[in-house]
């Protein structure tokens, strides 16, 4: 055992290239690719309508990744979105303005947050398990408070915030931009950020060394709380309207795009610019080609699902090599 | 100056610790030394903050401390560097030298990761270990160099006070040459160091002074300079009666039922080669880290084989290479840790019983069970190995070790399997079963299945086993027979010359 044995692993290796870049490279194939079918891809209004439909996947999966990123999982995020604006709804029947139906979704949200911050780390629940049961106890909660989910017509300002532009751009798109950014700094600058990812390496080695684990695991799932809640808002202010449709199949996007991005779902590795934009992006690019090439809309949850299965198993390819 | 004095500490039926008393001055490395469960672990875990003393107590430059966690301990300066290093394998060594302690840059919230680069690198640079890049991430770097790291993060924390476990175990000569710089250079600094090893040649190479542990007791305690290997291996293992008789070494079987030639497996294994004989009791001896388990682990196919192949005697007599995985489905496999992967513990004893071999006990076609059957087998079973069970529908989670210990026996004797691989069988067993657990193994073999056994007890080696082959940092050093296998000679063997192969 002389050294040359221990310090191979720097060496060049096609498989763990495509393994850690695929996805990259796959965005630009696709964007090319959907460039030459057809025309009408790469115009602005095209691109400015995959951005507006990403806005709330972008928000809500930026949160995700640092809950996954301490390797833990919220699948309460939809039912969130849904049940903080089911909420709002009924502040609202009750006499409440825009502004304080604004301030109840995002209450909502980090109540929601905290609440499963607490199941997860002071009951110990398994993070999957434990909000799992919060997103179907949520939609319980929003079926109740707003009579099975029926629909219902919201302010006037709901739909202005979703007109309101800035330089031709939709602010909503912006602000979505600007979150991501943010979190990404949270991430790689601040001090938060190294106490996620040392705590989704090793949670023993953080416990010994003493780090705040409950407090930061507590704090992830506010954050992935209030961007859900971010999300109920988002569609309340496209559509105008309440529906129960708001968030639907949203958890399960919200990991999909985390490990199409490279976040690993043993935690400790990924991050949220590039990666989860690029991500959730994609999975919106596919839709949208799929709508230019005039397929089956039924087709969507199909070639969705290939995605899922693709992301999935190069995730398992990682993790298998990094363990052998 | 660290004081421990007179400490004792008390474990429901054991006194894991017997008035133990360790000093150990700045400037020099105190050996501390004993088998494992002599209580070396509970002395440390006691002096990090893990585990409070029933009586004694703690002195530091004279002045009492008391250690309720291990913030306590990091706050009076006391640092572990253990086995494995404790790292942050996607992060980047600076962040792992200072997650405790992050540079905040001048703005606000906003950490400053080139500071920590820059002021790790002057860490790495005071021990000796330029060549670590401090942006490199940790899961990129050698061992030795993780290591390095968490001396330079103990630094970074301000500790003035540095257990080192076992550190050498997984590291290479060069490694660990280098690792002996570094203590020297701690030592110079007038750093307290405590160097936990069980390989004596180390001691002698890097210790100043030492205390030895035997069954919670201090053995032995003075200044390395001077001092005999073999005073130190009688400290270590105290005075033991003589091996009981074995069988007379040109009395084995020549058949050759299990080959294992050339075996390479992770970074530890290095060429292993053994034969398993029919009816043959074969020892594997070696330390924690020795490669026990990795060995059986590999040869088994539990772990990935990089070279080498593995022999079986197949129904015809003669030896037939098997494919990976398979040998599993012949042999009998007692595991380390039978609550883990040993027993069906919610499940009776009956099912545990007939459970590698549930085929016997099906119908011909449609695969029903045959509960009577299985019964009836299962109490011949109980009455054989003299299992003390109230009935044979006893859920195993409600009997003793020992007895659930039987019940993983007597599930591979029900199996047939040729071969046995006993990793730790009496591991968590009381004394009087372990004797049954020996009668057991002995009875087996004489009726001619071969037993793989490895043990950290060198009582259980020596009573047991007819040939022992020596385990040392992944390679097979040496082979002895019988009145070879005795207490102080498979300690010797096993504790000197651990670097003989470079």
């Amino acid at each position: 055992m002389n050294d040359t044995t221990i310090t191979v692993r720097r060496k060049f290796d096609l498989t763990n290239f495509f393994l850690s870049y695929g996805f990259y490279i796959l965005f630009a194939v696709m964007f090319v690719v959907c460039g030459i079918i057809s025309p009408f891809f790469l115009t602005k209004d095209n691109l400015m309508q995959i951005m507006w439909g990403a806005t709330t996947l972008l928000v809500v999966a930026a949160g995700g990744t640092f809950v996954i990123i301490t390797g833990n999982m919220d699948m309460s995020v939809g039912s969130l979105a849904l049940c903080s604006s089911a909420i709002a709804v009924y502040a609202m029947n009750h006499g409440a303005e825009f502004s304080h139906m604004v301030i109840i979704i995002f209450a909502v949200g980090a109540a929601v947050g905290a609440v499963n911050g607490i199941l997860v780390t002071y009951c110990k629940l398994n993070s999957m398990l434990a909000t799992l049961g919060m997103m179907t106890l949520l939609r319980g909660i929003a079926l109740n408070i707003t009579n099975g989910g029926a629909q219902t017509t919201l302010p006037d300002e709901f739909r202005m915030a979703a007109d309101f532009k800035i330089g031709g751009i939709a602010v909503l798109i912006i602000v979505s931009l600007l979150i991501l950014i943010l979190f990404q700094c949270i991430l790689r600058k601040t001090r938060f950020g190294a106490y996620c990812y040392a705590i989704g390496c090793s949670e023993e080695s953080a416990k010994r060394i003493g780090l705040p684990i409950r407090k930061v695991k507590m704090a992830v799932y506010i954050l992935s709380g209030i961007c859900a809640a971010f999300v109920g808002f988002v569609t309340c202010c496209k559509v105008g309207t309440y529906s129960g449709t708001i968030g639907n199949e949203m958890e399960f996007d919200v990991v999909t795009v985390c490990v199409m991005g490279g976040t690993s779902l043993l935690g400790g590795r990924g991050n949220i610019f590039p990666g989860t934009f690029i991500g959730v992006v994609l999975l919106y690019l596919i839709n949208n080609i799929l709508a230019l090439t005039g397929a089956s809309p039924y087709i969507y949850p199909f070639a969705k699902g290939l995605v899922i299965f693709a992301a999935m198993y190069v995730d398992a390819l990682k993790n298998y090599r990094r363990r052998t | 100056m660290l004081e421990m004095n007179n400490i004792t500490k008390k474990f429901p039926g054991v006194r894991a610790l017997d008035n133990v008393t360790l000093k150990a001055e700045p400037g020099k490395v105190l050996a501390l030394i004993g088998v494992n469960g002599a209580g070396k672990s509970t002395l440390m875990n006691i002096l990090g903050g893990i585990l409070k003393q029933d009586e004694g107590e703690i002195l530091i430059n004279e002045k009492k401390v008391t250690m309720n966690s291990p913030k306590d301990a990091e706050k009076n300066g006391i640092a572990f560097i253990h086995q494995e290093p404790l790292f942050f394998s996607s992060m980047s060594v600076a962040q792992n030298v200072f997650i405790g302690n992050l540079f905040k840059s001048n703005f606000p919230f906003l950490t400053d990761n080139k500071k920590a680069e820059r002021e790790a690198k002057k860490y790495l640079r005071l021990l000796g270990a330029d060549d670590i890049d401090p942006h490199s991430a940790m899961e990129e770097i050698t061992i030795g160099a993780r290591q390095m790291t968490e001396i330079a993060r103990s630094l970074a924390m301000g500790a003035n006070i540095i257990i080192f476990d076992e550190p050498t175990s997984s590291l290479s000569l060069h490694e660990k040459n280098k690792l002996f710089d570094v203590i020297r250079k701690l030592k110079q600094e007038g750093k307290i160091i405590i160097y936990i090893s069980h390989f004596l040649d180390e001691i002698t190479e890097l210790c100043d002074d030492y205390l030895v542990l035997r069954d919670g007791k201090m053995s032995g305690a003075g200044v390395v300079e001077g001092l005999h290997k073999e005073d130190l291996v009688t400290m270590v293992i105290g005075q033991k009666p003589s091996a009981a008789e074995k069988k007379a070494a040109g009395n084995l079987s020549e058949e050759t039922i299990l080959k294992v030639s050339h075996i390479v497996s992770g970074n530890l294994l290095q060429d292993v080669n053994f034969e398993l004989r029919k009816g043959e009791i074969l020892g594997i001896w070696g330390l924690m880290g020795s490669g026990r388990t990795e060995l059986v682990r590999a040869v088994l196919g539990l772990d990935r084989i990089d070279a080498g192949e593995v022999f079986f005697m197949d129904k015809d007599k003669s030896l037939k290479k098997i494919k990976k995985n398979t040998l599993l489905k012949k042999v009998g496999y007692v595991t380390e840790s039978r609550h883990y992967d040993g027993l069906f513990l919610n499940m009776d004893i009956t099912n545990n019983c007939t459970a590698a071999k549930l085929d016997n006990y099906c119908t011909r076609r449609m695969k029903f069970i045959r509960a009577d059957k299985e019964v009836q087998d299962t109490k011949k079973l109980i009455q054989k190995l003299n299992i003390k069970v109230p009935d044979e529908k006893t859920p195993a989670s409600l009997l003793s070790g020992g007895n659930q210990q039987k019940v993983v026996f007597a599930k591979w004797l029900n199996k047939g399997a040729p071969v046995l691989i006993l990793d730790e069988p009496t591991r968590g067993v009381d004394v009087g079963s372990k004797m049954e657990i020996y009668k057991i193994i002995r009875k087996i073999a004489a009726e001619g299945t071969s037993v793989l056994l490895i043990s950290s007890e060198v009582d259980e080696m020596v009573d047991l086993s007819d040939r022992v082959i020596i385990l040392k940092r992944g390679r097979i050093t040496e082979s002895v027979e019988g009145r070879d296998i005795s207490n102080s000679n498979l300690m010797k063997l096993a504790l000197s010359g651990g670097d003989t192969h470079e």
